[in-house]
């Protein structure tokens, strides 16, 4: 009994730049969104990493604008500081 | 926080997300070249090609990852981190797999750098670290990644290594193809 003929399917690219382009597309699509994505969303309350970041400012009491960040969220007030040092967390 | 320590922190995020994607590809490329499992998308040869070019995309965006980490203050990451894992005051195993991942990818890019000078079999088993490379990256990602929480993202991950689970298994089941 002779062979079956194999079925030979061509694919559907053929082109290796064609390929590159594709590869280079997801990638900078992926480079792209994430991007705006991390821009649009820089704090994230709920992050795994949290390193313990500390901060510690001289008490003077003076009435300055301070920075408060929690989160990777900043904050900007104006407040009395005349007690105790600032202390700063961050998450990432 | 300043203007540059928020970009830092974007473009930590952003090459991060984008190297995954683009080292996926390129495992995923590397594995279809042995099953064909991508001949229907294309012949051999234009796997090889892109397989070969994905270094390209990825090498500078994971460097470009550790980078924006060394610079970036809160997250407190050394240039003894890098040679060292699991030495970060926090996350350590989480970070310390990212550290394994670089220093794997590293031996397999030597490796293949080296590649004349090796017999084919020392060749393929330094080659293989690319899937501990891809998995330690992978769970690297999972576990300190600040943005799995948008489905977007988690679904991307998640998508990208069920497809290399995948075509993994059935490299190891040896399952080729016809073509």
């Amino acid at each position: 009994m002779p062979d079956r003929p194999r079925h030979y399917t061509r694919p559907l690219i053929g082109s290796t730049l064609v390929l590159r382009v594709i590869a280079s597309a997801l990638t900078l699509t992926s480079f792209g969104g994430m991007t705006i994505y991390a821009s649009e969303n820089l704090h994230a309350a709920n992050a795994p990493l949290q390193p313990a970041a500390v901060a510690t400012a001289t008490p003077t009491p003076t009435t300055a604008p301070t920075t408060v960040t929690v989160g990777r969220t900043t904050r900007r007030s104006v407040t009395s500081t005349s007690t105790a040092p600032i202390t700063r967390t961050k998450q990432s | 926080m300043t203007l540059s320590t928020d970009l830092i922190w974007i473009i930590a995020r952003s090459t991060g997300t984008a190297s995954l994607v683009a080292l996926t590809l390129s495992v995923l490329t590397g594995i279809a070249l042995r099953t064909g499992t991508l001949a229907w998308l294309s012949h051999n040869r234009g796997v090889r090609v892109v397989h070969g070019f994905l270094t390209v995309l990825w090498i500078p965006l994971g460097f470009a990852h550790v980078i924006a980490l060394l610079f970036d203050r809160y997250a407190q990451i050394g240039l003894l981190d890098l040679v060292v894992p699991f030495g970060v005051s926090y996350g350590r195993l989480a970070i310390g797999l990212g550290t394994i991942s670089m220093q794997l990818i590293l031996v397999v890019l030597i490796s293949t750098w080296l590649r004349s000078s090796l017999t084919n079999s020392q060749w393929q088993t330094f080659h293989r670290l690319s899937y501990v490379a891809f998995f330690a990256a992978f769970a690297h990602g999972v576990m300190s990644g600040t943005d799995l929480a948008n489905p977007v993202v988690a679904a991307l991950a998640w998508i990208t290594a069920a497809a290399v689970a995948l075509v993994a298994l059935r490299r190891v089941a040896r399952v080729r193809i016809p073509v």
